[in-house]
């Protein structure tokens, strides 16, 4: 064990530090912090013949439970996706390396590195990605749509600028007018100008895709379905079928 | 924007508990506990909890989140911690220390309990959360009913 332990102080130039924590349990500090100024939390223990591992005893997922819980299916996928890709493992929580003397210092990079990763799953919370809808539809329009020349910020009605419909696409003669409806403000302003277009004779559809529709309020639903030509429910809604119902439009 | 003097007065005003601590079971080598409160003026929402590794007991944190109404997030007031490790300021030292959020730090969108202050209000992770309670001015009657003095302990005050 001292052999291992030299090496790490040594690789660090001095700046780790090294105490037991517990029979057999060392803990590494060393100069690499999380966001609030908490060290990283990393343990190494002697496995035998030569061979040691590098681990946190659940204090990454601890920590990340302050914000954000790993608590479903997707979570978990995306959780056990970062594990496998940096060859990292897993006991009740304890996420593992093993290392042998020569690879530690990589060894130790590597995992705190994957590590920060795990913590940056807080990032993944609804709200972030909430305010990512609008982006991720953009980027989707932009790259699967692009045979139905999508066009953006568009204004059916060329002297009102306070009704602009998000997205155009033109299939068969007829433009289609997509909004994005991430909250319920969106949702009455998309209300309002299909109710304009339609009041300004105009031959067009209305489409809306939702963030997430169950979220609106009920008087709002209602006015949005009774208002638009087609609703996707959401994103991923969309993004399944909005080329088949564009080219429904073509016929 | 943020002041110190209003994340001061959300840390300090006087709460009540709205949602029951409930023990979440954890995959992990770690509990937790979670609850919600309010100011007893019902303006502010807050969330609370409690985690500790079931591994190493001094490694626990016990926290204070504001839920704004008006913007999404939540955003961490206060953190009590045990001795778990390093941190920027004692990077060799394990420290009783608590975290607090700052108001530039908020408003520059960081993350925002990254103010560090060691402590000597508790020496173990019961009398964190003690500290806490009366920290954060939880009704005395809360204080009792979910956070009860473990029974070998008097409260002479």
């Amino acid at each position: 064990m001292d052999e291992i332990l030299k090496n790490i102080e040594s690789d660090f130039n001095n700046q780790a530090l090294i105490k037991q924590k517990r029979p057999d349990i060392y803990q590494l500090y060393l100069p690499i912090f999380h966001e609030d100024g908490d060290m990283i939390d990393l343990f190494i223990i002697p496995k035998g013949n030569s061979e040691y591992t590098l681990c946190d005893f659940g204090l990454t997922l601890q920590r990340l439970s302050y914000s954000y819980d790993i608590d479903t299916e997707n979570k978990e996928a995306i959780f056990q996706k970062i594990l496998s890709e940096n060859s990292l493992y897993e006991k009740k929580g304890n996420i593992c390396l093993d290392t042998t003397v020569e690879n530690t210092f990589s060894n130790i990079m590597h995992i705190t590195h994957a590590l920060a990763k795990i913590g940056s799953m807080r990032y993944f919370k609804r709200e972030v990605i909430e305010s990512l809808f609008i982006e991720m539809l953009d980027e989707f329009i932009n790259q699967e749509l692009r045979e139905f020349h999508p066009q953006s910020k568009v204004l059916p009605i060329p002297d009102r600028d306070d009704l602009e419909a998000d997205y155009q696409f033109s299939p068969n003669g007829h433009p289609v007018y997509l909004f994005g409806v991430k909250d319920v403000s969106k949702a009455r302003l998309t209300t309002i100008s299909c109710l304009e277009f339609q009041k300004a004779n105009l031959n067009f559809r209305g489409w809306v895709v939702n963030d997430d529709f169950e979220k609106l309020p009920r008087k709002d639903r209602s006015r949005l379905t009774n208002t638009c030509d087609k609703q996707f429910t959401s994103l991923e809604e969309f993004k399944m079928n909005a080329k088949i119902f564009l080219e429904r439009e073509k016929k | 924007m943020y002041t110190d003097e209003f994340i001061d007065e959300l840390i300090t005003c006087p709460k009540k508990i709205v949602d029951n601590p409930k023990e979440k079971e954890g995959r992990a080598d770690f509990l937790k506990k979670s609850f919600g409160l309010a100011s007893i003026d019902g303006v502010y929402k807050f969330n609370g909890f409690i985690t500790q590794s079931l591994v190493f007991d001094e490694n626990f944190s016990i926290g204070l989140v504001f839920n704004p109404k008006d913007e999404k997030g939540t955003i961490t007031l206060s953190r009590c911690n045990g001795r778990h490790g390093g941190t920027e300021e004692f990077p060799h030292h394990a420290e009783w220390h608590i975290h607090y959020a700052d108001a530039e730090r908020i408003n520059s969108g960081l993350k925002s309990e990254g103010k560090i202050t060691s402590t000597k209000e508790y020496s173990t992770f019961e009398s964190a959360i003690q500290f806490y309670i009366k920290h954060i001015n939880l009704l005395p009657e809360d204080r009792q009913k979910y956070f009860p003095l473990p029974s070998s302990q008097l409260d002479l005050f």
